[in-house]
């Protein structure tokens, strides 16, 4: 197991930047995952990576080796891909036993290791069958024990579940979290897919244009988002932008102004600097604002009128798309709503949220 | 050159390493001596007069009226013949991808026949079948008082173009066939589903769709026509231009110069076509040999009035497209008819006699397998290597071998034959043969022939393996060399095999090149001619080379029949097999 470095590592593809200076740091046995929209370069990364394709400047360390002239067969690097590539014309047996043919340490004891991997991914009994008469998910394990069977220092995942259902795919998902868990294995995994990220990984790297918005741990990610990319790509969020009028040292707390007339208090994360005058985004998560019939509520604080648009049942909760006076719409999601009133559409209704809730994104 | 621009051109685009890079360089040297070579070699040939360089032997050719004659005779014919072959050819690939009904895979596989013709004996046979005393003429005059005056089939054009048509449309229909059952079903149902149907549909939507494969076939069939040798040989009509320029090569005192203007005018007509139908096709759907994902057209059942329409039509252009095939046949079993008769005299067995009896016809056997399988070999490892780099790599110059891979395609086989014959006429040296009559040039000039074929087979076959499958397995850790021999190469085999088989069968029915890069000069003299030579050869003795040529002919129909089948059985399972031929 190491550690992994990605420093200063930029690609262009034709004129197209798919990596634009990226620094990654992958502490050894970390779940990292690289998330952003479809052609944010998150896939070019896992190949340069992996050796598959070449950087046009900066360098790749694994642990202290520098790897950029390193051919991809000799980086011992375990990949899952996308289409999982199993050979077709291959046994299972010899798909997953194919690597270690390379290693000399393994070749003898190569039949052990294969039915130990067989085991710890739930293949037993298959191991005689060609790929294309065993399932999407049977498939996906195996392209997953072929890589780990080589005990590689590096396991890398491309979109490994986008091929499955969905019901799959969050089983799936827990069963490689398991297995890197017990293998302890550094782990860069590459999916466009929110949730999964964060249900997945020690850590996060959000990427779009080629360029890392935020890296952190899933719920920095979430509660603390560097920018409005980052806010906007993870989860949903609601926008009001507006300028820092006031701020209280004691509290720690801001005002802000909005262009619409409204005055938004929001706390302040105490290691950044803030200051009067500041241009800002106020983000405030749909699952953080409750409703009230229009002039029930009391509070002039964090309050925000409006109408109902559109009430869509989902089940588990109620998402209301609310039309402000200035001709905005905020979401709205109120959980559990069993034994809640259901707002109609057209009527009046006020927006409330705590300014905990609020996050403020500074305006570059 | 000097070393850093060559790492240069080669660093340009990415990830092209040495071994692309030498396999790159070692196929561009081996397809600039074996085909642009001959080519070259034949238009300098032309092109040099006795006073030095100019178009003096085209005048001179020009000035000769049976050389004009031959000329326009043939574009005439190929235009004629490509005519003819699209109205079979078309409907039955229509018939075969849309329809089933009872014995369709039989159909499937006798339509498929008709090409696999043996060269001379085929259309001398459709002579004793057809001609002014042939057995059918004769039949349907005493029979049914029909009278075929002079028979169907005699020296004229008209009768060039029958036997051509007999046994080239099946190049339509294959090519056709593999671009219709292509087409996305949902593109004509959304036709349908907007009001169109029936011709209109087939029109507008069906046809547009299968020209790609439909303009290859018509290619091919225009090209195959403007450098027949057989046909015009064995019906005796002499004004064609290829078999003239054969002639002017062999005749005492012919003129080799007009055989050298005939082929580069035939080269220039070809590329011409060619560039006209470049506008509506790729290059590369010219040869299609297509193994995999089974059809997903619309399929309809045929009822039972339907069937029987279509069995009897089917089975019309089969009776008409084998006679050649039934009249080999009884050429090498039978005691032919008394003149004016159409009834057989009996078994007679003499001709099998001759050609197993004798030491110097043993080996026209022997030697064209030998010939086909090495040229079959040659396809097989050059064409997965190009392919391999076409598909797999990005750099300049790739577009220059693609191009000259599929090259003999595009050009007569007349042409390839004479520049053969140029390139490699140099006397080895120390002995007093010319390179040209030794055995192993003629297997070279067999797979430069057939190189498209297996090109553009394994380009098929590997662009549909994903590269990950070649990725995945660097990742474990083989090398460049291992990934190629046991991913790589293993999951191309269907191609491979197609691709070898296609240039198998047609190395050993081959034509142009069999008789005119002639090894009997060499050092095995006689014992060194493929079997096409031994058929021609046979057929000039008279009455008595007949029996034995037909038997010669029955030993390649049998021989190319047993190569389709194996192979359909080998990878049939994973799809069929459709091949366009040249």
């Amino acid at each position: 197991m190491v550690d992994v470095r990605v420093e200063n590592v930029t690609k262009l593809f034709e004129d197209v930047v798919a990596a634009d200076d990226i620094t990654l740091k992958i502490e050894e046995g970390r779940f990292f995952t690289l998330l952003g929209p479809s052609g944010c370069g998150k896939t070019t990364i896992l190949r340069i990576i992996a050796g598959f394709t070449k950087q046009d400047k900066g360098n790749i360390y694994f642990g202290e080796k520098l790897m950029n002239d390193v051919p991809p067969h000799q980086r011992n690097t375990g990949m899952v891909f996308q289409t999982y590539a199993l050979w077709p014309h291959m046994k299972i047996f010899d798909n997953i036993g194919f690597g270690l043919n390379f290693h000399k340490t393994l070749k003898k004891e190569k039949e052990r290791r294969v039915y130990e991997v067989l085991r710890l991914t739930g293949l037993e009994g298959l191991e005689r069958r060609f790929p294309s008469q065993l399932s999407g998910g049977q498939q996906q394990r195996v392209a997953l024990a072929r890589a780990i069977v080589i005990e590689p220092q590096v396991l890398l995942l491309d979109e490994p579940l986008s091929n499955l259902d969905a019901k799959l795919r969050i089983q799936m998902r827990t069963e490689i979290k398991r297995i890197q868990k017990r293998l302890a294995i550094t782990t860069i995994y590459v999916t466009h897919d929110q949730e999964e990220a964060l249900s997945i990984s020690d850590e996060i790297a959000i990427l779009d244009k080629g360029a890392v918005q935020q890296i952190g741990t899933p719920r920095e990610i979430y509660e603390e988002p560097h920018n409005s990319f980052v806010a906007g790509f993870i989860g949903l969020t609601n926008f009001l932008r507006g300028r820092i009028s006031e701020i209280d040292e004691t509290e720690l707390s801001a005002t802000v102004s909005t262009i619409e007339g409204l005055e938004i208090k929001a706390k302040l994360k105490a290691d950044e600097d803030w200051r009067k005058g500041l241009n800002v985004i106020a983000s405030i998560r749909p699952e953080a604002i409750i409703i009230h019939k229009h002039g029930s509520a009391t509070s002039g604080v964090n309050r925000i009128d409006g109408s109902v648009g559109v009430a869509g049942y989902l089940g588990n909760r109620v998402r209301y798309e609310i039309e402000t006076i200035w001709g905005d719409t905020l979401r709205v999601d109120i959980y559990n709503p069993r034994h809640q009133y259901i707002f109609k559409e057209g009527e009046n209704v006020s927006m409330l949220f705590d300014s905990e809730d609020v996050t403020l994104i500074k305006i570059e | 050159m000097s070393r850093r621009p060559l790492i240069k051109f080669f660093r340009r685009k990415d990830s092209i390493d040495w071994l692309s890079a030498a396999s790159f360089i070692v196929a561009m040297v081996l397809l600039s001596i074996f085909i642009l070579g001959p080519i070259l070699i034949v238009f300098v040939g032309a092109f040099k007069g006795e006073t030095g360089w100019g178009f003096e032997n085209f005048h001179r050719y020009w000035a000769v009226p049976s050389m004009r004659k031959g000329l326009w005779n043939a574009l005439k014919a190929g235009a004629i013949t490509t005519f003819f072959t699209s109205l079979i050819g078309l409907p039955t690939a229509y018939i075969m991808t849309r329809y089933r009904f009872p014995g369709y895979r039989l159909f499937k596989v006798l339509l498929t026949l008709p090409l696999i013709m043996p060269p001379f004996i085929g259309a001398f046979s459709m002579v004793v079948m057809l001609g002014r005393n042939g057995m059918v003429t004769n039949f349907l005059r005493d029979l049914l008082g029909f009278k075929l005056i002079e028979g169907f089939v005699r020296p004229s054009l008209m009768s060039v173009v029958f036997v051509q048509t007999t046994h080239l449309w099946p190049l339509i229909y294959l090519n056709t066939s593999a671009s219709l059952s292509k087409i996305d079903p949902s593109l004509e149902e959304g036709a349908r589903n907007l009001g169109a149907s029936g011709l209109q549909l087939f029109s507008r939507i069906t046809f547009p769709l299968a020209l790609p494969g439909y303009m290859a076939g018509a290619f091919l069939t225009f090209v195959w026509s403007l450098s027949d040798i057989g046909s015009p040989l064995m019906l005796s009509f002499g004004n064609y231009a290829p078999s003239q320029a054969f002639w002017e090569l062999v005749r005492v005192e012919g003129v080799v110069e007009y055989a050298s203007v005939i082929c580069v005018i035939l080269t220039l007509i070809s590329i011409a076509s060619l560039i006209l139908l470049n506008r509506f096709v790729g290059l590369k759907e010219y040869a299609t040999v297509r193994v995999g994902a089974a059809s997903s057209t619309i399929v309809k059942r045929a009822g039972r009035w339907l069937s029987a329409g279509i069995c009897t039509l089917l089975l019309a252009v089969i009776v008409l497209s084998t006679l050649p095939h039934v009249g080999t046949f009884i050429i090498a079993f039978a005691e032919l008819p008394r003149y004016g008769s159409w009834v057989l005299q009996g078994l007679n067995l003499e001709g099998w006699m001759k050609v197993l009896g004798r030491v110097e016809t043993q080996h026209l056997m022997i030697n064209s397998l030998l010939y086909a399988s090495l040229a079959a070999m040659i396809d097989v490892v050059l064409g997965a290597l190009i392919g391999y780099i076409l598909v797999r790599k990005r750099f300049a110059g790739k577009s220059v071998l693609d191009i000259i891979s599929v090259m003999p395609l595009a050009v007569p086989g007349v042409v390839i034959a004479l520049g053969y014959l140029f390139l490699f006429s140099p006397r080895l040296p120390g002995t007093t043969f010319r390179l040209s009559s030794f055995w192993f040039i003629l297997v070279i000039a067999y797979s430069m022939r057939r190189l498209p074929y297996s090109v553009r087979s394994s380009h098929a076959v590997l662009q549909q393996i994903h590269v990950s499958l070649e990725e995945a397995a660097q990742n474990l850790g083989a090398t460049r060399l291992w990934t190629l021999l046991k991913i790589t190469f293993p999951l191309m085999s269907a191609g491979l095999i197609a691709g070898g088989t296609m240039s198998f069968i047609t190395a050993f029915t081959e034509v142009s090149t069999s008789l005119m890069v002639q090894p009997l000069h060499g050092p095995f003299g006689v014992h060194a001619r493929p079997i096409t030579l031994g058929i021609y050869c046979e057929i000039q003795r008279g009455a008595g080379g007949y029996a034995p040529a037909g038997a010669l002919g029955v030993i390649q129909i049998v021989t190319a029949a047993l190569c389709f089948y194996l192979v359909n059985r080998v990878v049939g399972r994973k799809g069929e097999l459709s091949i366009g031929v040249g």
